[in-house]
């Protein structure tokens, strides 16, 4: 049941974002892509203003207003200096990103201890389901909604403003400043969107620099399910439609879910969608020809009734799966698992769980039933996801990175939630301390050990260096990993750093190359996934220029980097697993302190190390926990230390002193 | 009512398929003037309507309406004395839209828009005594959306829309080329009756040498930007299409003209 | 309804299969008309296939008579299966139409008819002609005015020169009609005259040919500034055809001199056009209307003074022609030189009237020629320049001595 109320409270938040597209796309002829930025502005501003402690409705407005400023900027670009709106809409989108992560000022901004719209209404629940009230308020706010947006559109100005879009020629000639009335349009759209966000942030209770990704194509889609289902000239039952047409998307996407489709096909399926629809509603429209349309237009009647059956047994279904008393499986613990992405730090956290939960005894299917959900990378799913695991009715929740940890403990108040491969749990307001937290929340965590590896490195060589790194600011926990930095830098006053950002993957090469022309004398490359997932980039220039990559990500050893020490992610699904024991046999959550990681792996690459003329001194070959020699890589077996035995590689290779490191080229 | 001093225009300018629209124009249309056009292909006749509209600046001249100076002014801001009906039935109205919303733009031409619904029961009744006019029993479809009508329909409320709002000038622009012969010849009876019963003043392009002769009250010849011929009331009288013809034809004779070519006809003559 | 057409001892014979009715009637028609067009003029319907005829087929056969009896031509009806003679027999129409049981009845019909073949056929670079002689009296000519003050457009009132209307059999020139000078002086213009009619084309704007038909015993004169009066009959005629590529003056001219001996003969034509030079005045060129006394040929005063074709024009035209030829240049005869322009041998002026239906007979040539310029509207009259080309027709040919 959560999970279907859950998906109608999203789809009635995401039906301003739809009447915004609605305008654009249906009164201007184009899918305005700006709102892939003005949604996560909305939710920026909003989140910023709501921990400056501003009052979570009249965030509202601003959000209005900031998100019209976006919106007049597209409309003015596009009317003023004839740009396609489509082109114009994709700049303004792509200078939103960089404004948008100066307004959040990191790539995410948790709300989950603030005051947000929907605590408020919370607090005025007389004692219905949390989503049931949310939803009959959203119900009420829609209404009100609906009402004003088909009014104005039906007034002088909404009525020339459409014709404006139907018919600029025509207009201008009746005195009409068509440039003037679109601006209005895009900015009106945008602000509806700039709401959106602002709302949807509340009610997912964080921020995201990714959110907006995609929100044209689903928004579109919103639209496009409107029409499809409401067909009608009346402007009450087009906007009427847009707003069900959100909310059916927003159910479709659940039960796509529900019925154990991939996230990511989901993408495709959405886009294809959209291509159908529009292919459909060209055919519709005269004088098109071809097999494909003739086929859409001769079977006019059977596809609105395919359509119409299609909406009907989904209708049916979802009632059927709410109402159906769900399967009690009697004494075997049904344990939840949510992964935000596919990237390795995910699959060997998961791993590392599966593994160590094995042999802790819990045999999945057996004894105990391991629900796995991955949200893809997008990140209002990992809310759809939480909502799912609960109709699933699973006793704990595990859930494996940052997003989706923030997803969990936003919603989830009555189950355990344990959390891992997290940087800083205390970012999310998962807690304030390791024993002061949330009392259903516990976890393992742990920041990349950066502070070590510069020691290392010092250590190695001596004097006076130039370092460099690179990193991509919008990607997750990179603000948190280079304040880190920065501070471990204070340490080693003989180190000087040269930083370059970047923006996304394909910028990492020339970043690197343009660090080697500084001159550095090595890369030190921080968890940023960006740059982890270029590596190649970085190791390419390191061969050509000779310089070292030294690197926190344990698991890359073998692809070109010189040395790493950092966590391995398997190890934090392992420490998870023995979280998740010993809550299954009583313990309270709240009691469980969280845990940082507790297995340092300290690698070398000998065959790089051959390819720059470098020889490892003699203590650090004996202290690494994984070398690679002759393309192959020999590892120490991973075995938890025994509680409460602290991080004793650290320590270990801390105390280690420098001797008679040298470097030299061969 | 309408004064045009020396207006040139110029398109595709320094380039090699550079095309002057208008050279030299001077042109005083007086009120209630009802003036057709005709002109060779190219010879800048819509340009010159769109210059009057604003939809064009001039390069150089300038032009007056109603004694106001508005070379400089866009064509939404002179809709207000300026209503334009153009040769293609389909951009004159807004398709999507019912015939009462469009009737509506019309009604407020020129005139600011608020958000307020003035789409009324009183409002429909007055456009439905303005659509009767136009015998296409149109009345009672007010709420009947723009794009299923015909385009003999489309273009007579098109029409209608234009002279609602009583305009000082009304911009005809071959507004019949593309309607068949019945509707065009409907069009154009509902033109003369609209021009006549609103005392308009109006400019028609047409390529029609036998509307240019029937309609109005001067005829303008255009040819390469320039008007050749302006023909007064009693003059027109005596005219056939066989004399627009014979002058085309003579232009562009004159153009192929080489001493050569003379000396050639001349041996031949005597 | 299906229709097979062939040749069949010079006719066309049509024959028909199906149903001649109210949708394949029309079809009927556009074949009469395209055969009549292109010169057929009996018109053999074969009725053996028909099964039914409807009113509408009625109503064309009564149409196709109508067109082609007046350019002598005949429509003939054979073999008509009883079913369908019924038809005819109730609407009458057995009567008015020449209904013939079978081809052996259309041979002889045709043959009565075609006893009267006089003419003489012969093959020419692609084109047929065929030559009848009519007789061997002589033509005369008069030189009226002079064209000494055309280029100049210097003409004056004392220049103008009467011409009574019996006086002038054929003639070309630059006249007007008109009784004071004050009145017809601006209205010269290109003139030809056919058996006593004279057609002018004034130069002036928007011009449209006046015209006077002879009356005997009418008191009215004709103006001219110069021109050529004719008197006397055709010594023969010269049909030509060259439906493939028509066939320009400049040989026509010269085909037509090989048939006759005379060294300078005057010609009338009737014929289609396939493209026509032309050149007309487009002001009268006399001194009043040339105050600054400039050369009409000067460049930059051409275009006002002459109007003239930069290609050829005026396709598929009827065009009656009235001039003069001369074989040999030398040979012009002093008081006409100045009618022969600086290129040429010959100097015609021509009527061009909407196209028309007219007989390809020989016999019926003068029947023909006064018939059209009676009833065809005429829509200019022009100088010919020799480049102009003609589809077919026919060349009447006047020897001419000197009065």
């Amino acid at each position: 049941m959560e999970l279907w109320i859950g998906s109608i409270n999203l789809g009635f938040l995401f039906a301003f974002m739809a009447i915004g597209t609605f305008i654009t796309y249906k009164l201007y002829s184009f899918p305005d892509i700006t709102i892939d930025g003005t949604f996560t502005t909305g939710a920026a501003v909003a989140s910023i203003l709501i921990v400056d402690g501003w009052n979570p409705f009249l965030v509202l407005p601003v959000a209005f207003l900031v998100g019209s400023l976006a919106g007049f900027i597209t409309g003015f670009i596009h009317t003023r200096f004839k740009i396609e709106g489509l082109l114009a809409g994709i700049l303004v989108m792509t200078g939103l990103y960089s404004v948008n992560l100066h307004i959040m000022g990191k790539s995410n901004i948790p709300l989950i201890s603030n005051r947000t719209v929907f605590s408020i209404l919370s607090n005025l629940n007389p004692g219905l389901n949390a989503e049931l009230w949310t939803a009959m308020a959203l119900a009420l706010v829609m209404i009100i909604v609906w009402v004003l947006i088909s009014l104005f559109l039906k007034t002088d100005f909404g009525l020339t403003m459409r014709t404006t879009g139907n018919n600029p020629v025509m207009i201008a000639a009746h005195g009409v400043s068509v440039d003037r009335y679109k601006i209005f349009g895009i900015s009106l759209a945008n602000g509806l969107v700039g709401v959106s966000g602002a709302l949807v942030a509340q009610y997912q209770g964080f921020a995201d620099i990714g959110m907006g990704i995609g929100s044209i194509i689903f928004s579109l889609a919103s639209v496009i399910i409107g029409e499809a289902v409401f067909r009608s000239r009346s402007m009450f039952v087009m906007v009427l439609g847009v707003v069900a047409g959100s909310v059916i998307f927003r159910i479709a996407v659940a039960l796509a879910l529900h019925i154990g489709m991939n996230p990511n096909d989901l993408k495709i399926l959405t886009a294809l969608f959209v291509l159908l629809t529009i292919i459909a509603s060209h055919a519709y429209g005269k004088g098109r020809e071809g097999p494909i349309f003739n086929l859409i237009q001769s079977n006019k009647k059977l596809s609105r009734w395919l359509l119409f059956i299609g909406l009907l047994s989904g209708a049916l279904y979802i009632l059927f799966l709410s109402v159906a008393p769900a399967k009690t499986e009697d004494e075997k613990p049904r344990i939840g698992l949510l992964l935000a992405n596919q990237s390795s730090l995910m699959t060997n956290t998961r791993n590392g769980f599966y593994d160590e939960m094995k042999k802790l005894g819990y045999r999945n299917g057996d004894n105990c039933r391991i629900i796995e959900l991955n949200a893809e990378g997008d990140i209002p799913t990992n809310r759809t996801m939480v909502d799912k695991l609960m109709t699933e009715k699973v006793d704990i929740l595990v859930s494996v990175s940052t997003a989706s940890t923030q997803a969990a403990i936003a919603k989830v108040r009555d189950i355990p939630v344990v959390f891992a491969t997290v940087a800083n749990p205390f970012t999310i307001q998962a807690g304030v301390s390791d024993s002061n937290h949330l009392p259903n929340v516990t976890g393992v965590y742990g920041m990349s050990p950066i502070r070590e590896l510069l020691k290392i490195y010092t250590r190695m060589f001596p004097g006076k260096h130039t370092i460099g790194t690179i990193y991509d600011p919008a990607y997750l926990n990179t603000k948190v990993n280079m304040t880190e930095f920065v501070t471990a830098l204070s340490f080693f006053p003989q180190l000087t750093m040269k930083e370059v950002a970047v923006a996304g993957t394909s910028e990492v090469q020339q970043a690197a190359q343009s660090l080697a022309a500084k001159k550095i004398d090595a890369f030190i490359l921080i968890n940023d996934l960006t740059i982890l997932n270029s590596l190649e980039s970085v190791v390419k220039i390191s061969r050509q220029a000779k310089i070292p990559i030294f690197s926190n990500d344990a698991e890359r050893l073998q692809d070109g980097v010189l040395l790493v020490y950092g966590y391995e992610y398997y190890v934090s699904g392992m420490q998870a697993a023995h979280l998740v024991d010993r809550i299954l046999k009583g313990e309270n959550p709240a009691d469980i302190p969280f845990e940082k990681f507790k297995l340092i792996t300290f690698g070398v690459n000998y065959d790089v190390a051959d390819q720059l003329g470098i020889r490892f001194p003699d203590t650090i070959r004996h202290v690494a926990s994984a070398t690679f020699i002759h393309g192959k890589l020999i590892k120490r077996p991973l075995v938890l230390p025994p509680e409460n035995h602290g991080n004793g590689d650290r320590e270990m290779v801390l105390s280690d002193s420098a001797s008679s490191f040298s470097k030299g080229k061969k | 009512m309408i004064r045009i001093v020396g207006v040139n225009k110029k398109f595709n300018s320094g380039s090699l398929d550079e095309v002057y629209a208008l050279r030299e124009i001077n042109l005083e249309i007086r009120e209630h003037e009802f003036v057709t056009v005709i002109g060779t292909n190219g010879s800048g006749k819509s340009t010159l309507l769109n210059v009057i509209a604003g939809a064009i600046f001039p390069d150089s001249g300038s032009i007056e309406i109603g004694g106001k100076t508005m070379t400089r002014k866009r064509d939404y801001q002179r809709a207000r004395y300026v209503s334009r009906v153009f040769q293609n039935p389909f951009m004159g109205t807004a398709p999507d839209m019912t015939i009462a919303e469009n009737l509506l733009m019309a009604w407020f031409r020129g005139k600011k828009r608020y958000p307020v619904i003035s789409l009324n029961g009183k409002q429909k009744s007055f456009f439905r005594d303005q659509l009767s006019q136009l015998d296409m029993q149109l009345e009672n479809r007010l709420d009947t959306v723009m794009k299923t009508l015909s385009g003999g329909q489309r273009q007579a409320v098109t029409l209608l829309m234009a002279v609602l709002k009583t305009p000082d000038v009304l911009l005809l622009d071959e507004h019949t080329a593309a309607l068949d012969p019945k509707t065009a010849a409907q069009v154009i009876r509902l033109t003369q009756k609209f021009v006549t019963g609103h005392k308009l003043t109006a400019l028609m392009v047409t390529h029609s040498m036998k509307q240019a002769i029937e309609l109005g009250t001067r005829t303008l010849m255009m040819h390469h930007g320039r008007i050749i011929d302006d023909i007064c009331e009693e003059e027109r009288q005596k005219l056939t299409t066989d004399d627009f013809l014979n002058k085309f034809e003579d232009i562009r004779k004159q153009e192929k003209l080489t001493p050569s070519l003379i000396e050639t006809l001349k041996n031949q003559y005597v | 309804m299906n229709i097979l057409s062939k040749r069949w001892n010079n006719c066309i014979v049509l024959e028909i299969q199906g149903r001649i009715d109210g949708i394949s009637a029309p079809e009927l028609k556009g074949l009469f008309d395209q055969h009549a067009a292109s010169g057929d003029r009996i018109i053999i319907l074969d009725f053996s296939d028909v099964s039914y005829m409807s009113s509408a087929g009625l109503r064309v056969l009564v149409q196709g008579r109508k067109s082609l009896k007046p350019i002598g031509g005949e429509l003939i009806l054979v073999a008509i299966p009883e079913l369908v003679r019924e038809v005819f027999r109730v609407s009458g129409m057995d009567h008015f139409l020449t209904i013939l049981p079978d081809y052996q009845a259309v041979q002889r019909s045709i043959q009565t008819d075609a006893m009267d073949q006089a003419g003489v056929i012969t093959e020419h670079d692609g084109s047929q002609y065929e030559w009848k002689k009519l007789s061997d009296s002589h033509g005369h000519y008069f030189i009226i005015g002079s064209t000494e003050n055309l280029s100049r457009a210097a003409y004056q009132q004392c220049d103008n020169r009467v011409v009574k209307p019996s006086q002038i059999h054929f003639g070309f020139g630059l006249a007007a009609l008109g009784d004071a000078y004050n009145d017809f002086k601006s209205l010269y213009g290109e003139t030809v005259i056919i058996g006593h009619h004279f057609f002018s084309y004034p130069a002036v704007e928007r011009s449209r040919v006046d015209f006077s038909f002879f009356q005997p015993g009418a008191d009215h004169s004709f103006n001219f500034l110069y021109g050529l009066g004719i008197q006397g009959s055709f010594s023969g005629v010269l049909r030509f055809d060259s439906s493939q590529e028509p066939v320009d003056l400049g040989k026509l001219a010269e085909v037509a001199g090989m048939m006759t001996e005379a060294p300078l003969f005057a010609v009338v034509i009737l014929a289609k056009s396939g493209g026509v030079q032309w050149m007309h005045l487009k002001k009268a060129p006399i001194s009043e209307n040339n105050p600054e006394k400039e050369s009409i040929f000067d460049a930059g005063h051409f275009h006002r003074w002459m109007n003239f074709t930069p290609e050829t024009d005026d396709f598929n035209k009827t065009m009656i022609a009235c001039g003069v030829v001369v074989k040999n240049i030398r040979n012009v005869p002093s008081d006409m030189k100045h009618l022969f322009p600086g290129d040429g041998n010959m100097h015609l002026h021509a009527a061009i009237c909407e196209n028309g239906l007219w007989s390809n007979d020989i016999r019926n040539f003068e029947v023909e020629l006064m018939r059209i310029v009676t009833d065809f509207n005429i829509q200019k009259v022009v100088h010919l320049l020799p480049a102009s080309r003609l589809v077919n027709g026919y060349i009447g040919i006047i020897d001419l001595e000197k009065n």
